[in-house]
Parts: C-alpha cells; structure tokens; sequence
C-alpha cells in the first residue's frame, strides 16, 4: 500500500490528492491503532496483569527474548500472525477512500501480516500494562512510525520509475532490520525494568 | 506490505535478481540513513525516559517498531 501512497504513485492524481490521501491513511490508522491498544489494555485490566510485578516483567522479558532469537535466527522460527495482507484492490476506489480503508484495515494490527516478532512483544507489553492510556499511546506510536515512511515518501522517493522496484528493495534491508527489531524489544525491556522495578 | 514486493515481482521479472540502478541506490541510502536518525533519537529518548522513571520510555520504541515494517513491504 505503501507504494501506492508515496507522491510517484499519486502523482498522476496531483499534490493535493497525495496530501489528502497520506493524511487519511495515517489518520484513520491511528484512529484503529489506538483503539487496538486500548483494547489490549482492557483484556489485561480485567485479567489483573501488571508491569510493576515482577511477574508482569518476566512475561514481558520472556516475550522480548522470544523476538530477539526469532529475529536474529534470521526469522526461522515461526510468527504467528495473519497471512492476510490489505487489499490493493481498493485503489480502485480511489483516494482517499482506499487511503481509509488501508489505514483501517492496517491500524487494526492483527489483521495483517505483522512482519516482525517486535509486534508481539508490543501487544505483550499493551495487555500488561493494563494502563489505557499508556497502550493506546504505545499503538498511537507504533503506528505512526508505520506511516512515517509514507509522510516521507517525497525525500525517499523521487522518481515514478522507482515505483515497482522499490518494495524489493527495501525488502533487502530486511536483514539489517531484524536486528534492529531485537534491539527495539530488548530495549524496551531494558527501560520497563529501570521504570518499573526501581 | 510484502504483497506490494509480490506485485512488483510479478510486474517486473527481472526484478529480483537487477543490480540496483544508481537511483534505487539513492533510496536505499536515504531509507538507511532516516533508519540511523530515528534509532539515535529512540535511544536517547527511551534512555531520558527511562532515567526519569517515566513509563513513556516505552513509546519511542514502539515508533521505532512501526518504522521497521518498511522492510517488510
């Protein structure tokens, strides 16, 4: 989808059409992410889980650890996720209404493929904290660095004939960012456990 | 967002196995470099964050996180 919104793929459609389009996409996301995690969060209010306990933190670091192997064994063991990806087929409803419907449908987090085992740990840590607020902000945060590439897609991208290879070239960097997407995990771990349990 | 590389490889063959063009290159470089920019500003925030004992310092890295699924188009 998110080739279809960089300006190369709206660019047909003019400037303003790929300002409504990006800005509808990341809203309507957002609007699905929070609710996401405010959900999550409920689920671990009304189970009594808790990120101050140090069984909370356990769980939370166990589901880091779990990422960081996965992704750092170069995705070997299996992610369980969707296999679902969002339809490309609404582009022919044209924008901004595919734009809507992709930030829906791709806010909504457990509706399609999640990429990373980070994703897991995210929800873990949203359903532990039991803090709606905190979760809703945690999946407001995570979304909107979902669809920071596409607010930056006119720096990134600056030629329409980029367009069809760009998302196996960014494949490429998959590697690279499977470490990093360890490191987001164990990071995170690392500065609950200072918060939490000092 | 793999499906838009299923897309791509089914619209363009060669695809997969072309040596980026100095274009492409350009991409990858700016995306890499946008990716370190955002990993130095996650690692300070999270780490001032963290010192002040404040549970936010868990959002940066869940930017970080959302970012990442660049890789994954």
């Amino acid at each position: 989808m998110l080739t279809a919104l960089t300006p190369p793929g709206t660019a047909a459609q003019g400037r303003r059409v790929w300002l409504v389009s990006v800005t509808a996409y990341t809203v309507s996301g957002l609007a699905a992410s929070v609710a996401v995690g405010a959900v999550l969060a409920l689920i671990g209010r009304l189970s009594s889980a808790s990120l101050s306990s140090s069984a909370g933190l356990a769980i939370a670091g166990a589901l880091a650890g779990l990422a960081a192997a996965r992704e750092l064994s170069g995705g070997r063991l299996p992610l369980l996720q969707p296999r679902r990806m969002s339809s490309r087929a609404w582009a022919r409803l044209g924008q901004p209404r595919a734009a809507i419907l992709w930030g829906l449908d791709i806010g909504s987090f457990f509706t399609t493929r999640l990429t990373f085992a980070g994703a897991w740990w995210l929800a873990g840590v949203a359903v532990l904290s039991a803090d709606i607020g905190l979760a809703a902000s945690l999946f407001g945060a995570y979304w909107l660095g979902r669809a920071a590439p596409v607010w930056l897609g006119p720096w990134l991208v600056t030629s329409a004939t980029l367009t069809p290879r760009l998302a196996i070239a960014w494949s490429g960097l998959e590697p690279r960012f499977r470490f990093v997407n360890a490191g987001a995990a164990l990071g995170g771990t690392a500065a609950l456990l200072i918060v939490f349990s000092g | 967002m793999r499906q838009d590389a299923a897309h791509a490889r089914a619209a363009v063959p060669s695809a997969p196995g072309a040596v980026p063009d100095a274009a492409l290159a350009r991409v990858l470089r700016r995306t890499l470099r946008a990716t370190w920019a955002i990993l130095a500003a996650v690692v300070i925030a999270t780490a001032g964050l963290a010192a002040g004992a404040s549970a936010l310092a868990v959002i940066p890295p869940a930017f970080l996180l959302g970012w990442l699924n660049l890789a994954g188009l």
